[in-house]
Order: C-alpha cells, then sequence, then structure tokens
C-alpha cells in the first residue's frame, strides 16, 4: 500500500493506493497519527486508488472519524471505487461518513481557514 | 458526540379535559420512540396512561384547573424509573386523610388515589401554589439490564488488564453482595483433584468455617446445586421437602437462601459446571424472590463465562516457542465457536468457520430457546488478541441474555450498549445479525452493517438478499431497534456469512457471489450441514489462495422440504 499525505493548510490529504487490510492499516494508522501531529485539524482520504477494504480498515477510519468530531474536524472519503463503496453499503457506514465523487469536491466542501 | 438516548422528557399544560385521552397517547408513543425505552410491558405503559389520566381529572374535577389555570404535566423516563408530576392551582386536598377513608359503594369519587395507590411504587402529594401530585413507577427490567451490563463491564476490565483469577472473583462477589444487600456470600470451587467444593472467595463466614468447608457433590445445598447444576431457593429451611437438599447449620440467621451454579459452556465439550456462587441473611431481612434468583444466575453465567476466558488466556500463556498473539487468538476463537447444533422441528442448521493465520473476531451461535431458536452471527473488526477478547465478551452477553423474551431487535441493541464502550476504546466495531426462529417457519432477524443475508425461496426457485438495518455496533445508533420478518418455507435455504466469503479479491481465481449461488442450487437435496461442507470444498482453494485471507464463517438454515 503506498501512502501519498499532502498538505493544504491545516486539511491533511492522503492519497492511498492499494490493499487497507489489517497489514496495511497500521500503515494508514501511523501517517494519520503523524499528520495530526504535526499540522492536520481536518482528514480527505482519496481512495481512488483502494481496491479493497477489511474490517480492521474500517475500524481505522471511524477511530479517525471519532476522533475528528470530538476535535472538531472534518473527515471526508473521496473517489471510492465500487467494491470500496459496496463495503460502505452493506455496513450502512455511508451513513456516518461523508463520501465525495473525488478530492477535489471534497476539498471545495471543507471549512477555509481562517 | 451523541450517546444513546436513555432519558426522556415531555412537559405538557392542557386547559381543558377535551382531547386529553388522545394526546397523553400521543406523549406515550414518543416515550415509546426512544429505543431504551421502546420495550416497556404493555402492562406498564397501560399503567402510566391510566394514572395521568386520573391524575389530570383530578386536576380539572377537583383542582380548580381550567383554560385561565391549566394543570401542568410533566413525564421523565430515566433508566431505572419513570416520573409524573401533575400540577394544579386549586385549593388542593387533604392527601393522607384521602387516602385512608374509604368510599362507600355507591359513592362516584375517591377511588383515584386508591387506584394510583396501587399502580405506582410512589405517590406524593404536596399541597400549595401550585399543587403537585408526584407519581414514580420503578422499572425493574432496565434495572435488571444495567446490573448484569455493570457486572459484565467489571469483569470485562479485569480481563483485559489481565488481573490474577483471584482478583475476578473478589470483584464478582463483592458486585453481588452489594447488589443483593447480603451479608453472607461464598463461592465455591469445584477441585477435580479432591473431588471437592472449596471455598475460592467468599463475605461475613468466619476464616475458621472457610477452611473447614470440602463439600462433596450432591452433599447439602451448595453439593445439590452442583450436582444437578440447577439453581436453588430456599425460603424456609425448616419446612424443605423431602428428599431434597438439607441447609447446613453453620450460623445463617435467617431461613432465606440462594444457591446458583456457575455454569461455564464451552460448547464442544458440552456444559461444566465450574462451582457454586450462595448468598443468604439479607441485611434488610426480607427472603429472596424467585426473580433475584432468576437475576442472579443471568449474572454468574456472565462470571462463568469471564473466568472461562481468563482461564484460556493461562492456559495459552503458557504455551512457549510458538507464534503467541496467534495462537491465543486461534484458541479462544476455535473453542467459542459451536460445532453441533439443536434441533428445531423440520429446520436444519449448518456452521463453518475457517480461520484466517492471522485469526480474527468471526463468531456465530445458536442456542435453543422454548420450542424455537435463537442465534446470532458476528464479525468483530480487527485480527489480533483484542478482537478475540471481544468477540468473547459479546458472546458472554448474547448467552446470559438469549433467554429474555425480547425481539432480536432488542437483543442487538442490549449488546449495543453492553459493548459500546469497550468497542470505543479498543477502536473496534462489530457487525452482525440476530435472529429467532419459531417452530412455525417465522424468523425474525435484526442486522448491524453485516453483510445482507442470502434467502433461496425453493417454491420461485429464486435467491433474495436481506440487509442490515442498523449501523454496527460500536457505533451510535439512534434509531428503534427493527426486525425484519422473513417466512422460511419448506426447501428455502437461509446464509448468514461473513464478508470474507466474498473477499472481491478471490474472484481473480474464479469465485464469486454467483458462482457461491450456483454452488447452493446443484446441492439443495443437501441437508445445511452437507451444505455448509460443499461450501467449505468450493471456497477453501480460493481462501488459500489468497496471500492474506481474511476470516470466514457460513452460517446455513434449512428447512426440510
Amino acid at each position: 500500500m503506498k501512502i501519498n499525505p499532502k498538505e493544504v493548510g491545516d486539511i491533511c490529504i492522503l492519497e492511498i493506493e492499494g490493499e487497507v487490510d489489517a497489514e496495511h492499516s497500521v500503515q494508514l494508522k501511523k501517517a494519520i497519527v503523524k499528520a495530526r501531529e504535526d499540522y492536520a485539524k481536518h482528514f480527505i482520504l482519496d481512495l481512488s486508488g483502494v481496491s479493497f477494504i477489511d474490517s480492521t480498515g474500517l475500524g481505522v477510519l471511524i477511530s479517525l472519524m471519532r476522533h475528528l468530531n470530538e476535535n472538531n474536524g472534518k473527515l471526508k472519503l473521496a473517489g471510492l471505487q465500487d467494491e470500496v463503496r459496496s463495503i460502505f453499503e452493506i455496513t450502512r457506514l455511508y451513513k456516518v461518513f461523508d463520501l465525495c465523487p473525488s478530492a477535489e469536491d471534497a476539498l471545495r466542501e471543507m471549512p477555509k481557514k481562517k | 458526540m451523541m450517546k444513546t438516548a436513555r432519558r426522556f422528557k415531555k412537559e405538557m399544560s392542557f386547559k381543558s379535559l377535551k382531547g386529553l385521552e388522545r394526546q397523553v397517547a400521543k406523549l406515550l408513543k414518543e416515550l415509546a420512540a426512544v429505543p431504551f425505552f421502546s420495550n416497556l410491558p404493555k402492562s406498564l405503559v397501560g399503567d402510566l396512561k391510566l394514572g395521568i389520566l386520573e391524575g389530570l381529572s383530578n386536576a380539572f374535577l377537583h383542582g380548580g384547573s381550567d383554560a385561565r389555570r391549566p394543570a401542568r404535566l410533566s413525564l421523565e423516563a430515566l433508566p431505572r424509573s419513570i416520573e409524573i408530576r401533575i400540577e394544579d392551582w386549586g385549593e388542593g386536598f387533604a392527601f393522607q386523610a384521602a387516602l385512608r377513608r374509604r368510599p362507600s359503594d355507591f359513592e362516584a369519587n375517591g377511588r383515584g388515589l386508591i387506584i394510583l395507590k396501587n399502580l405506582f411504587d410512589s405517590v406524593q402529594y404536596r399541597k400549595g401554589r401550585p399543587n403537585r401530585l408526584v407519581l414514580v413507577r420503578k422499572l425493574a427490567r432496565p434495572k435488571k439490564l444495567d446490573d448484569a451490563i455493570e457486572l459484565f463491564n467489571l469483569l470485562q476490565e479485569g480481563i483485559q488488564q489481565l488481573r490474577p483469577k483471584h482478583h475476578l472473583y473478589d470483584r464478582f462477589l463483592d458486585f453481588v453482595v452489594e447488589r443483593f444487600n447480603v451479608e453472607r456470600a461464598s463461592f465455591l470451587l469445584f477441585d477435580p483433584e479432591t473431588q471437592r467444593l472449596r471455598v475460592a472467595t467468599s463475605r461475613g463466614l468466619s476464616s475458621k468455617i472457610v477452611s473447614k468447608i470440602a463439600v462433596a457433590s450432591g452433599e447439602g445445598v451448595a453439593g445439590y446445586v452442583f450436582k444437578t447444576s440447577r439453581p436453588l431457593l430456599v425460603n424456609n429451611a425448616g419446612k424443605q421437602r423431602s428428599g431434597g437438599p438439607r441447609l447446613r447449620r453453620q450460623g445463617y440467621h435467617t431461613s432465606s437462601f440462594v444457591s446458583v451454579p456457575v455454569i461455564a459452556s464451552p460448547m464442544h465439550i458440552g456444559e461444566e459446571t465450574i462451582g457454586v456462587l450462595n448468598l443468604t441473611d439479607k441485611r434488610d431481612g426480607t427472603r429472596f424472590t424467585a426473580n433475584e434468583l432468576k437475576l442472579l444466575n443471568v449474572m454468574a453465567a456472565q462470571a462463568a463465562s469471564a473466568f472461562r476466558i481468563r482461564d484460556l488466556l493461562d492456559t495459552v500463556k503458557q504455551h512457549e516457542g510458538l507464534n503467541r498473539e496467534l495462537e491465543i487468538v486461534h484458541e479462544i476463537q476455535s473453542r467459542l465457536v459451536p460445532e453441533h447444533f439443536p434441533r428445531v422441528g423440520d429446520l436444519e442448521v449448518g456452521g463453518h468457520c475457517q480461520l484466517s493465520m492471522r485469526g480474527g473476531g468471526d463468531y456465530y451461535d445458536v442456542i435453543q430457546v422454548g420450542e424455537g431458536l435463537r442465534g446470532v452471527v458476528a464479525d468483530v473488526s480487527g485480527h489480533d488478541v483484542g478482537s478475540a477478547i471481544t468477540m468473547a465478551s459479546f458472546r458472554a452477553i448474547f448467552r446470559s441474555m438469549v433467554f429474555d423474551p425480547n425481539s432480536p431487535g432488542y437483543l442487538q441493541q442490549v449488546l449495543r450498549w453492553a459493548m459500546h464502550e469497550d468497542l470505543i476504546k479498543l477502536h473496534q466495531f462489530i457487525s452482525c445479525w440476530v435472529f429467532e426462529y419459531r417452530a412455525d417457519g417465522e424468523l425474525r432477524v435484526s442486522g448491524a452493517g453485516h453483510p445482507p443475508l442470502l434467502h433461496y425461496q425453493a417454491v420461485q426457485k429464486k435467491w433474495h438478499a436481506i440487509f442490515s438495518n442498523h449501523l454496527p455496533l460500536g457505533l451510535e445508533d439512534e434509531s428503534k431497534p427493527q426486525n425484519k420478518k422473513i417466512e422460511l418455507a419448506k426447501g428455502d435455504v437461509l446464509i448468514f456469512y461473513t464478508d470474507g466469503l466474498f473477499d472481491p479479491r478471490m474472484r481473480a481465481t474464479g469465485f464469486d457471489k454467483q458462482n457461491f449461488c450456483e454452488t447452493i442450487e446443484r446441492h439443495l437435496h443437501l441437508s445445511a450441514p452437507e451444505l455448509v461442507r460443499e461450501i467449505a470444498r468450493e471456497v477453501s482453494p480460493h481462501h488459500l489462495a489468497l496471500q492474506k485471507p481474511d476470516d470466514i464463517a457460513v452460517l446455513v438454515l434449512r428447512r426440510r422440504p
């Protein structure tokens, strides 16, 4: 799995490529924690390159969402492939996550830094 | 962050009695829309309605309320009680005297307070400006659930902190001593070497007595309970039935005594009674009730599960030179998934759990309840010891609540409440289906973020997918518990599975949902256990071909044609 972080003000965009499973979730968690500690208040996870996500991966996203909810941060998931989208539908998690067609759309909807 | 609502409060004012009943019915509907209060017994809702109508009628007929001075109603529901307050601005009346007064047969008035006194646990009236009537009804069921859940959390914390076993025993006994308000209690464990029950921990017994206790199976009350695995309530030791157990003279000063078996149930070796819990001498001098015995039994079952998990962790920790974590996960997971299923009428059940090298939290369980079955299929996120322990805890809660006469949706909600804090702490979530099968073929299911059920309808020769209606456990879900009804006709097949079964990566080797359904259709003549074996044969090569396969759990229900 490849993770490419981009910094836009206090927003961290993580472009993720590959499979977000139990093994790679640790890597994703570390990237999130680093960005949070360094600068990020809000996150956009660009999942357009993600072909598979399992329950451990979803667990990482849920933890991030909980953390951001408690700290007035926003999380947007962008560019989900059909396979990944269907996992969000099956688990009904599409109801609690903010899903956007692309990272650009997600960025436009993010709060502007004052 | 929103918490699951466990409180409801509404205030209303009434200018006349017109439309009163309709408004009160609407108010009680609003109360029932709060998930926590959605399963209040009909009789209790009826009592609340009657109490409100009676109180408000009094406010208008005797209290002088009218359009200028409306009567005020406040209804507040808390987890353990519901309080109704009614205020009016009239002259008021002498409450105590009215309570003492018995109306003659032909009097139209005077019965209201007597009715309220019978329906509510507390009826208070304060004369003043305004006059205030306060009715309180205690909620017995949530208290029971709260107690059971609190004990579960207490034991769970002890397990997660890997506390020594005697620490868990002490916490368990302290909890029941406090909840049941008793002076004396003892927890006896069976020692297989000496074939005697010995005191693991006690309260209110002298060390001299404790050291002497060594009870053989069948001897005295504790030995009898241990041997029969049945709880016992003795409320008059002097008048015990002949042939029953004798209460030993150990200085008890009341004749009320409860003793319950502590039963662990590792499915593959059958149920095993590991000890006995005795309580006696309630501090308030009252006797134990049948309901208290039932609650104690639920708590003992929870404790037994916790002790069993702790034992497993100890056993596996002793393994050396192996991949320890995986061993623990596999050990826990494989021991807790049932190998045999109860049989009910023409329903067949088959289950298969294929563990990945990494292990995880896939799980299913099926229990016979009365003439029917109740079951669950669940998947705890993650692949580590934490997931396996969470799965074991989920199982313990499910098993301790499964006999409560509530819908699958309600059971799922209880699991949600019970597991919520732990799941947040552990960064986990659980998807699950809870189901109930009745002997007449009706199935009710409630799903929480779990993959859809696949229902093969034999008559139409069609597959039908049934989707979850709730979010996974570990996420706040404020909606009222929902159940879906499925008519399982003769020849129908219903398949519960975890997400590993249709791992999209297996498509590369030629396995997907369509192949799966075709396989089932080719083997519809097989029984459920045979179908499950066929599924395992079909999916195994594709599963093994994956670099990092997920766990797979499949549970098949089939009605014989």
